[in-house]
């Protein structure tokens, strides 16, 4: 009997030594975890957006510094992957934006909407040709393709990453499509 | 085309450039949040304290760079002339207990994070420069110039580090590594930079350390004559073709010197005040937006010789179809006997217009 009392007594386990679950709080994100499993994964969607090594190193480590301010207040990874995409792809509009300020201000002629010559001249014709056609649909639909076609994202994801509801994915995603469809048709040999 | 072939495509080129762009065996770098955000935290809750942590910052700097002389504790050093091909990078990127992380989140100061613009596995033309980035402006070179180890199919080869600004965005300093003469052609080059917990200059250490391998293709040499306006390409020292070129007009002359090809795309859209067209076989040559580039519009210039572009080398369409298969990224393209002045280093590629001597100097910071 003696026995039985000191094992209840005992908060972690039931009468018969087995773990009982104690209510706690979930423990914060582990950042460091995150950035080993997806630093890869996002430096890859950030160079799809902005077109640069580079920038895109810099934007996933950016976003990995704000994810760590802010890791106290966050317990779910996968809430917090989905926070490390939408900043990511917040980062990357800047990235754009300054980008085309810098392009005033060069010499002679300059292509629009093209990144800086990188290393996609080492890609297949038929890539090049694909991913210059993205480059010059308007921002949404491109940022649109980009999640469905490469990160494998359901609709209602890509919703929640672009802050959009899932009806616009669908018809930035068909509306992009067309216009790369006629870009894209008249190269076919 | 159907619409489930651009889908199709679509996912394959995503996949190709996103793939190409980061390597599966590239090692994850280390994470910058783990050096930067605590100090910065650290000074917004503690604002009266900021001149304590200044000074904090200030022993911490000296303490890294002490640290720095002590190897031991850094990562490996990856050995001396016999630097092999298969030297892993050394990149503790998962432990929190690096002895470089917690001396930098102590206020160390600043960390400078490197990258190379060079992607790794891709067989390259013999004039492309590797190029360092860096995030921070760097006041020392000397520690970055002695972790380089430079290896040609296996070999120690003598190759020297130019330190610029960063023209095109890139980041806030730029550093070009290249040999006297070109590359060897058809050869393996494996760069080493043995960089992390180093010091960048006072208060400045380098976040990590960084391996590069790539393949080099054959010499492939084009030059264009502007006082024949013509373009000749040589591979291996075979002459292969010469075409009819037109050139930048008196108003808008093409740059001199040596440029290297940045960039192939199949068309190109032009834009300045008294144009705006979309133009075939575009190889890049200058940031400020020079191509050799198929022309149709100036097919009777071209023929007849004249110099009608904006600065543009413009071919005819079939041949600039035929140099675009010809040549690739990183060839170099020698422009000889033209009036326009010789392109700057930061407008591109533009190493090989600065002369060795002057190269070993450095540029911006002394490397000796």
């Amino acid at each position: 009997m003696a026995v039985l009392i000191a094992v209840e007594a005992d908060p972690t386990t039931g009468p018969m030594g087995a773990v009982v679950p104690v209510p706690v709080a979930p423990a914060p994100v582990d950042v460091h975890a995150l950035y080993t499993a997806h630093w890869r994964y996002l430096v890859r969607l950030a160079v799809l957006l902005v077109d640069d090594v580079a920038s895109a190193e810099d934007v996933v480590q950016d976003a990995f510094v704000a994810l760590h301010r802010k890791s106290a207040d966050l317990r779910d990874p996968e809430a917090a992957l989905g926070y490390l995409r939408t900043t990511v792809l917040n980062l990357s509009r800047s990235v754009l934006r300054r980008r085309q300020v810098v392009r005033k201000h060069l010499r002679v002629a300059e292509p629009e909407a093209t990144a800086p010559a990188d290393h996609d001249v080492l890609l297949r014709d038929e890539h090049r040709a694909a991913l210059a056609a993205v480059r010059r649909l308007p921002r949404h639909q491109r940022e649109v393709l980009i999640l469905r076609y490469w990160s494998g994202l359901s609709e209602r994801e890509i919703a929640q990453t672009l802050g959009i509801s899932p009806g616009s994915v669908k018809s930035a995603a068909s509306r992009g499509l067309a216009a790369l469809q006629k870009a894209l048709g008249g190269d076919a040999s | 085309m159907t619409g489930d072939e651009i889908e199709r495509q679509l996912r394959d080129a995503f996949a190709a450039r996103a793939e190409g762009a980061v390597d599966d065996r590239r090692p994850v770098p280390q994470a910058r949040f783990l050096t930067e955000a605590p100090a910065r935290r650290r000074l917004q809750w503690l604002a009266p304290a900021a001149a304590a942590a200044a000074v904090l910052g200030l022993v911490g700097g000296v303490l890294a760079i002490a640290g720095s002389g002590a190897s031991s504790q850094g990562p490996k050093v990856v050995g001396g002339h016999s630097a092999a091909g298969s030297a892993t990078p050394a990149t503790p990127a998962t432990s929190y207990g690096s002895p470089g992380a917690s001396t930098a989140s102590e206020g160390a100061g600043t960390t400078v994070h490197i990258k190379l613009y060079n992607a790794d596995n891709h067989t390259v033309g013999v004039a492309m420069p590797v190029i360092a980035i860096f995030s921070h402006k760097i006041t020392n070179a000397r520690p970055f110039v002695q972790a380089t180890r430079v290896t040609v199919n296996g070999k120690p080869y003598q190759a020297a580090w130019y330190f610029e600004r960063s023209a095109a965005g890139l980041g806030a300093m730029e550093a070009h590594l290249r040999p006297e003469y070109y590359w060897p052609p058809h050869s393996k080059i494996h760069v080493s930079l043995d960089t992390q917990g180093k010091a960048a200059g006072r208060g400045l250490t380098y976040d990590d350390s960084l391996t590069l391998d790539f393949t080099t293709g054959a010499r492939t040499i084009a030059t264009v004559d502007d006082s024949t306006n013509t373009l000749t390409v040589r591979t291996d020292g075979v002459s292969v073709a010469t075409y009819p070129v037109s050139l930048g007009s008196p108003k808008t002359p093409t740059f001199g010197g040596i440029k290297v090809i940045m960039g192939k795309q199949a068309t190109v859209r032009l834009k300045g005040a008294a144009y705006d067209e979309v133009l075939p076989y575009a190889l890049r040559l200058t940031y400020s937006g020079e191509y050799l580039v198929g022309s149709p519009g100036d097919t009777a210039a071209i023929q007849k010789r004249l110099d009608v572009s904006n600065g543009c080398t413009d071919l005819v369409k079939a041949n600039a179809a035929r140099i675009y298969e010809m040549l690739s990224v990183g060839d170099p393209v020698e422009y000889v006997g033209g009036k326009g002045p010789t392109m700057s280093f930061t407008d591109g590629f533009g190493d090989w217009n600065v002369r060795w001597p002057k190269w070993l100097q450095g540029g911006l910071l002394p490397t000796s």
